[in-house]
């Protein structure tokens, strides 16, 4: 891989050349040919809607974190901390960590069942990102950040959804 | 081939499926949780002698049980979803994606000719079959210059 600024023969996959130390990473990125791969490169986060939010604090109840969640259907919470993401609680955490357990859940606070830094993506990453989130952590709801602040949350569902879609088989 | 014609020719028999919680509709809530856990799913088929009579899933669990005046020891039954949606092996993985959108389900018991429970087709293998379709965009991710690491390395 010739380096474009001095001209540096570099082993291929270099993040940096190895003689001007210009960034070679850009590379690495794939260019788009058309279609779905068009918009799973180019596209952002934010084309995908967002499900709803609910933000609670690690030291509210887990009751009180259910019935947020239930009164508006869905099936997780964010958990925010001085309007940082500090964790997540989703179905899974109450399947493992709640279900056929005698738990006082009005006395159990969220941050013992919630998952600690879930893996977070910026409104302006492409969609690509979250796929690979999806698919490589086996994560179904990956929180939006903005500055470190949530401004949503999107399913494993909403990204099925944006795959058929832009498949041209929506019909 | 293109990812429409293989989204409507792969027949979901195909996808790399993980083996599903099975449990017998008088099993409790307690021992379908257990299933559910051990399998690492987040829904179990609910059968009678071998045929697909209902569905429980991760929802169920928080809208029916967590929080709600109803044991751990009350039989499946009482709380599963009864004759849900189900697909065949031999359905394409496009029909599973329609299913799913139409029915805001994330995950889809599968079920042999003679309606005996074979399986289930959850949201996640559909996204990471996807995923596995495009490995260049969508796997293979440049490094991000802004990553901080959490812990030391090795500790």
């Amino acid at each position: 891989m010739l380096c474009p600024y001095c001209g540096h023969h570099n082993i291929d996959g270099m993040d940096n050349c190895e003689e001007c130390l210009h960034d070679l990473s850009f590379f690495d990125v794939p260019s788009p040919t058309g279609g779905l791969q068009m918009h799973l490169m180019e596209d952002k986060v934010s084309h995908i809607p967002y499900d709803r939010l609910v933000l609670v604090s690690p030291n509210d109840s887990v009751a009180h974190a259910v019935s947020r969640i239930k009164a508006i259907g869905i099936g997780q919470a964010v958990v925010v901390e001085d309007d940082s993401l500090v964790g997540i609680l989703t179905e899974r955490d109450l399947l493992n960590k709640v279900a056929g357990r005698e738990l006082d859940l009005e006395k159990l606070p969220v941050s013992k069942v919630m998952t600690v830094h879930p893996d977070a993506i910026g409104e302006r990453d492409a969609i690509r990102v979250i796929v690979n989130k999806m698919a490589v952590g086996g994560y179904r709801h990956v929180p939006v950040v903005r500055d470190g602040h949530p401004i949503g949350i999107i399913s494993a569902k909403a990204v099925a959804n944006y795959i058929l879609k832009h498949s041209g088989l929506d019909f | 081939m293109s990812i429409a014609d293989k989204l409507s020719e792969v027949k979901i028999r195909r996808l790399p499926l993980r083996p599903a919680a099975l449990v017998e509709r008088n099993a409790s809530i307690r021992e379908t949780v257990a299933a559910m856990k051990a399998k690492r799913l987040g829904c179990a088929l609910v059968c009678e002698q071998g045929r697909l009579v209902g569905l429980f899933t991760e929802r169920d669990l928080l809208n029916k049980v967590i929080g709600e005046p109803v044991g751990y020891e009350a039989a499946i039954e009482q709380v599963m979803t009864p004759n849900p949606a189900k697909l065949s092996l031999d359905d394409s993985v496009i029909t599973a994606m329609r299913v799913m959108k139409e029915g805001d389900y994330r995950n889809i018991p599968l079920v042999d000719n003679q309606g005996t429970a074979a399986g289930v087709v959850t949201v996640r293998d559909l996204v990471t079959y996807f995923a596995e379709h495009f490995p260049k965009e969508a796997l293979n991710l440049p490094p991000d210059h802004d990553q901080t690491m959490r812990h030391a390395e090795g500790a």
